[in-house]
């Protein structure tokens, strides 16, 4: 009963015009970017969050989860008419997508993908509003050393999860935990590894990272890939998206079964939308009858990891908002972008700030909504953004990565720095290291550095503190089994560079 | 890859190995609390494992395939035009200071529409109209302190 009065309370402030807006405004530049090959989510949102600084933090992370969700919905269409997976988070899409769209039913491929969308997106932003009370909860429960094994226990899942060389998973993490230290000790009052840089004594600020990274590292990389981009003769009206009686009963346990796994898969740190989807894909081919219609246009092809890739986007939400742990690329930039907000996502957020947290939720309804209603009447001008030339386009986010993070700090020295981290991002890109534990890392090394070291305040140095109490000792020992797993298993399900979760 | 895996791992082992010696000398300890050196350190050390293993292993897990000629080239054709888009983002950084944001970045543009492919008209038309709709959004809207060329803009 509580749930639905804050959910209420949250609806009142998603309703307010200035919010419906920024809920249109994110859906709306989120699919832009789905649908445009080049940049991601995580990339858009970081350029974009100097630009809220004049709104309110609601508002602003509104935006930010209509950017999320639109982009998943987005890349779907690029998958399904161009084998193109606008996001690496409908990779699988392209499989089945494509070949329906050559048999002549494209338009049953992008509606039962938004549909699968909406009800996954539902059933996970409903999980979502039941799971917060009790993970908030257990959550309060937590003193610096369970912290500090919580964060220890999902790096290692960030390692296990993301890429199929987790040494250099390790790597990307420690190098992101490297820059998080950067700056003048806390406690102490030192600095550290600023090499006579004033600008580095507050240390090296997520946003220039994350859009060097994400965003011109990612133009960098795919300036060269051939375009423009052939798009088939299909009707995409109202009439030729909606699926026929046959497709719903094809695509319905489809879609029940990619919203658990993404739902389930979402919530993990570093496993993301593109794993949920890829699960979730070979789930449907498993428990098909005909498992040979697959890749050959099987629209449970599509709809399982459409479903999965929304549902595991609000279930990386739920880590986010509980614990303030980030489970993907794109949920680190929001925590990073919160955090200059001076919002600090985590079990005290739902007690000291609950219009804000209900906020949102409700607002994550909404943006479900707007795009459900969006892809099913407006494909057509999602698919005449397909024609706007890469020589323009690439040019311009460039620039606008410029810009933005000038406006940051008003001064060209983060501009530089993301300049040179778009460098270290493409030769990451290059050496198959995957970029966004680092940015992960970077987000959350300074809050595993303090509970560490309050933790051994706590005890006087002994380290003990760790094993002694049950809850941080019973992570521990679930990062030791985690690890052991990794070293006696060779081989990982799925291959590597798409389990990267840059969405 | 494995080459290049083998350099990245002596690059990794030699930044930490001069990650920890600097975390050394801030200090491990501080009294009976940990010092600033205290994460340096441990961060320092899983760095060296990590470079440590990439140089040692056997079995790469990453490509083994030699690419091809035709893979090779295309690797190269791509690499200089990453180059180049880097190289006219780096000049632009530095005309900023003396032409001012808006110019620096129009320069940019024209540059990369060029590099990209695209044609002179649209070079010419991206160059004027993204600097315009940066200067409403950051400058008229945002009221974002851009730095100004001699000619006020």
């Amino acid at each position: 009963m509580e749930t639905l009065a804050l959910l209420l309370l949250g609806f009142r402030l998603a309703a307010q015009p200035v919010n419906l807006l920024a809920a249109g405004v994110g859906v709306m530049i989120g699919q832009l970017i789905g649908v445009l090959p080049g940049i991601g989510p995580s990339a858009a949102i970081a350029i974009l969050l100097p630009v809220t600084f004049g709104l309110s933090p609601t508002t602003a992370m509104i935006t930010f989860i209509g950017i999320y969700y639109g982009a998943m919905y987005g890349g779907t269409i690029t998958s399904v008419l161009l084998r193109i997976p606008g996001e690496s988070s409908s990779v699988m899409t392209t499989l089945d997508g494509y070949e329906m769209a050559r048999r002549g039913r494209a338009g049953a491929a992008l509606g039962i993908a938004a549909f699968g969308s909406f009800i996954a997106g539902t059933f996970g932003i409903i999980a979502l509003m039941f799971l917060a009370q009790p993970l908030t909860a257990l959550a309060l429960a937590f003193g610096p050393p369970e912290f500090t094994a919580l964060l220890v226990l999902g790096f290692s899942l960030v390692v296990y999860l993301t890429g199929r060389d987790k040494v250099k998973g390790a790597i990307s993490v420690l190098l992101g935990l490297w820059l998080s230290v950067v700056g003048v000790d806390l406690i102490s009052g030192l600095p550290r590894f600023t090499f006579g840089q004033l600008k580095l004594l507050d240390g090296v600020q997520f946003i220039p990272v994350a859009v060097g990274l994400f965003g011109i590292a990612e133009v960098l990389a795919s300036a060269a890939q051939a375009a423009p981009y052939r798009v088939p003769e299909t009707r995409f009206g109202l009439r030729g998206v909606l699926p026929s009686a046959a497709d719903w009963m094809a695509s319905r346990m489809a879609i029940v079964r990619g919203t658990l796994v993404g739902f389930v898969v979402g919530m993990l740190p570093g496993a993301g939308a593109t794993a949920a989807s890829m699960i979730s894909y070979t789930v449907e081919k498993r428990a098909a009858r005909d498992p040979d219609r697959f890749g050959r246009g099987a629209i449970e092809g599509v709809a399982g990891p459409e479903s999965a890739n929304n549902a595991a986007a609000v279930g990386a939400m739920v880590p986010l908002l509980t614990l303030g742990l980030p489970g993907s690329a794109t949920t680190a930039v929001m925590l990073g972008g919160l955090m200059l907000f001076g919002l600090r996502p985590g079990p005290l957020l739902f007690e000291q700030h609950p219009q804000f947290v209900w906020g949102i939720i409700a607002s994550m309804h909404v943006s479900n909504l707007m795009l459900v209603l969006v892809n099913l009447l407006a494909i057509p001008l999602f698919v005449s953004v397909l024609r706007l030339r890469k020589a323009v386009l690439f040019p311009s986010i460039v620039a606008l990565a410029i810009i933005g993070t000038f406006s940051l700090e008003n001064h060209l020295f983060e501009v530089w720095l993301a300049l040179l981290f778009s460098a270290a991002g493409y030769l990451m890109m290059k050496l198959e290291y995957p970029p966004a534990p680092l940015v992960l890392a970077l987000v959350l090394g300074n809050t595993l550095e303090e509970a560490a070291r309050q933790s051994l305040l706590l005890s006087r140095g002994s380290p003990l503190i760790f094993v002694t109490r049950p809850l941080a000792a019973g992570l521990l020992g679930l990062t030791v089994v985690l690890v052991l797993s990794a070293l006696l298993r060779r081989k990982v399900p799925v291959s590597a560079p798409e389990m990267a979760p840059t969405a | 890859m494995r080459p290049w895996d083998r350099l990245t791992g002596a690059v990794v082992l030699a930044f930490a190995v001069y990650t920890m010696i600097a975390a050394t000398r801030l200090g491990y300890w501080q009294g009976r609390i940990p010092g600033p050196g205290f994460a340096p350190i441990w961060i320092g050390a899983g760095l060296a494992l990590c470079g440590l293993i990439l140089l040692l292993r056997r079995s790469p897990t990453g490509s083994l395939r030699r690419p091809s000629p035709a893979e090779r080239t295309e690797g190269r054709r791509e690499a200089v035009l990453a180059l180049r888009i880097g190289a006219a983002a780096v000049a632009a950084l530095l005309l900023i200071p003396r032409l001012g944001m808006l110019a620096g970045l129009a320069l940019m543009l024209v540059a990369l529409v060029k590099v990209l492919g695209g044609t002179w008209r649209s070079a010419a038309g991206t160059g004027v109209v993204m600097p315009l709709v940066f200067y409403l959004v950051f400058v008229r809207w945002l009221a974002v302190p851009i730095p100004r060329g001699p000619w006020g803009f």
